[in-house]
């Protein structure tokens, strides 16, 4: 079972209190930074994020908060007639 | 001898410099990579765009040139997309930097690879699964900058620099004429020229400006009371002073000596624009001098602000 507490530069937040916020079918957005904590505390319950159906909500917002790559400005001269 | 400069005023020995490339090129189609130097408006884009047009090919025709604004440059991977891959390998072509001091740094690392000098006058450039060959008689690079410091420092190395000239108040004359097209007053030309700051485009961009008085007056000679009914309409200082250099002035003038911080609260200015942008053109015109302890007005920023009075 991992720590209940964790560290100092940890806060803790009741699985109830987020049942309350969100619904079993929901997705919700998690930074991709946080998806590593994530798993190391899954992984305490022997569950693997793979299991779990985290692509939709995950891809959907990256894809969505991605800026599409600008373009260089430029300008093409041709001197010959 | 007709030359394609000929349309430039003023900067001979720039000139002379770039003919002198041109002849080897046209030859040899080798060309330096050249690095253009010159104040804000002195045309150092025209002078490396007209030494592009001159460059050819295989073929003995002209190049084709791009002009890119540096500024929109990020990223390598859209350097190689949008530039390098549809233009440069495999072609023959000129590419000209404009703005170059906003080439970032990951694109300068690139270019001293691609520029490194060498028996062959080739390089091979590598990027993910690509590999990119740039033979130098085919492929010239051009940059043209204000600030040649926020270059990489090896990067230039790799560069022929060549500085452009001040322009003499006979260049900016000539440059007023030939694009006013119609005639002006030798007294009221001399006067014109003052106010110009030894800038070209500004004298570009007068002589629109007084083109197209004359032609809604339907007159054929810009003469002194038109000089005058402009300056007034348009708010022309002497020397081309704008309104912030003249208070900068009126600051110093309140005090023998005055610190830069204090110039800063008064004008609301930070201390970086105004050592930038008003106090190089002031110091330049001996109206202002910088000591040890602080900024002073001269005896001739003095004379000039009591004929503003």
């Amino acid at each position: 079972m991992a720590k209940a507490k964790g560290t100092k530069h940890h806060m803790t937040i009741k699985l109830e209190d987020l049942n309350k916020m969100f619904k079993d079918s929901q997705v919700i957005p998690i930074p991709k930074s946080f998806v590593r904590n994530i798993e190391f505390l899954l992984s305490a319950h022997n569950v693997s994020l793979d299991e779990m159906p985290k692509d939709v909500a995950v891809n959907t917002i990256v894809q969505k908060n991605q800026k599409p790559e600008e373009k260089v400005a430029f300008q093409t001269t041709d001197f010959n007639d | 001898m007709t030359s394609a400069f000929d349309k430039i005023i003023g900067q001979p020995k720039v000139k002379k410099k770039l003919e002198f490339f041109l002849e080897s090129q046209s030859k040899t189609r080798l060309s330096p990579h050249l690095l253009f130097v010159a104040p804000r408006g002195s045309g150092k884009t025209l002078i490396a765009q007209t030494y592009a047009s001159q460059l050819v090919n295989s073929e003995g025709k002209k190049r084709r040139l791009v002009t890119i604004n540096c500024s929109s440059l990020n990223r390598l991977k859209q350097f190689v997309n949008d530039i390098l891959l549809p233009f440069v390998v495999g072609k023959e072509i000129t590419i000209l930097f404009d703005e170059a001091s906003e080439i970032p740094r990951e694109i300068s690392m690139v270019l001293l690879t691609i520029l490194n000098p060498n028996q062959e006058n080739r390089n091979r450039f590598s990027f993910q699964d690509l590999e990119m060959d740039f033979d130098f008689r085919n492929v010239t690079f051009l940059f043209a900058t204000t600030e040649p410091h926020k270059l990489f420092h090896a990067l230039i190395d790799r560069l022929e620099r060549v500085d452009l000239e001040d322009y003499s108040s006979e260049n900016l004359s000539v440059i007023l004429k030939r694009n006013v097209g119609l005639e002006i007053n030798e007294l009221v030309l001399k006067e014109i020229v003052s106010v110009l700051r030894g800038n070209a485009r500004q004298a570009t961009l007068l002589a629109k400006h007084i083109r197209n008085y004359l032609e809604a007056k339907s007159k054929s000679c810009f003469d002194a009371s038109d000089w005058l009914k402009y300056k007034e309409q348009m708010g022309v200082n002497p020397l081309g002073l704008t309104p912030l250099e003249i208070k900068v002035l009126r600051c110093l003038a309140e005090k023998t000596e005055t610190t830069l911080t204090n110039l800063s609260a008064k004008t609301q200015l930070t201390r970086e624009a105004l050592q930038r942008d008003v106090e190089l053109h002031l110091q330049k015109l001996n109206l202002m001098e910088v000591t040890p302890t602080g900024r002073k007005l001269t005896a001739k920023g003095m004379t000039l602000l009591s004929e503003l009075k």
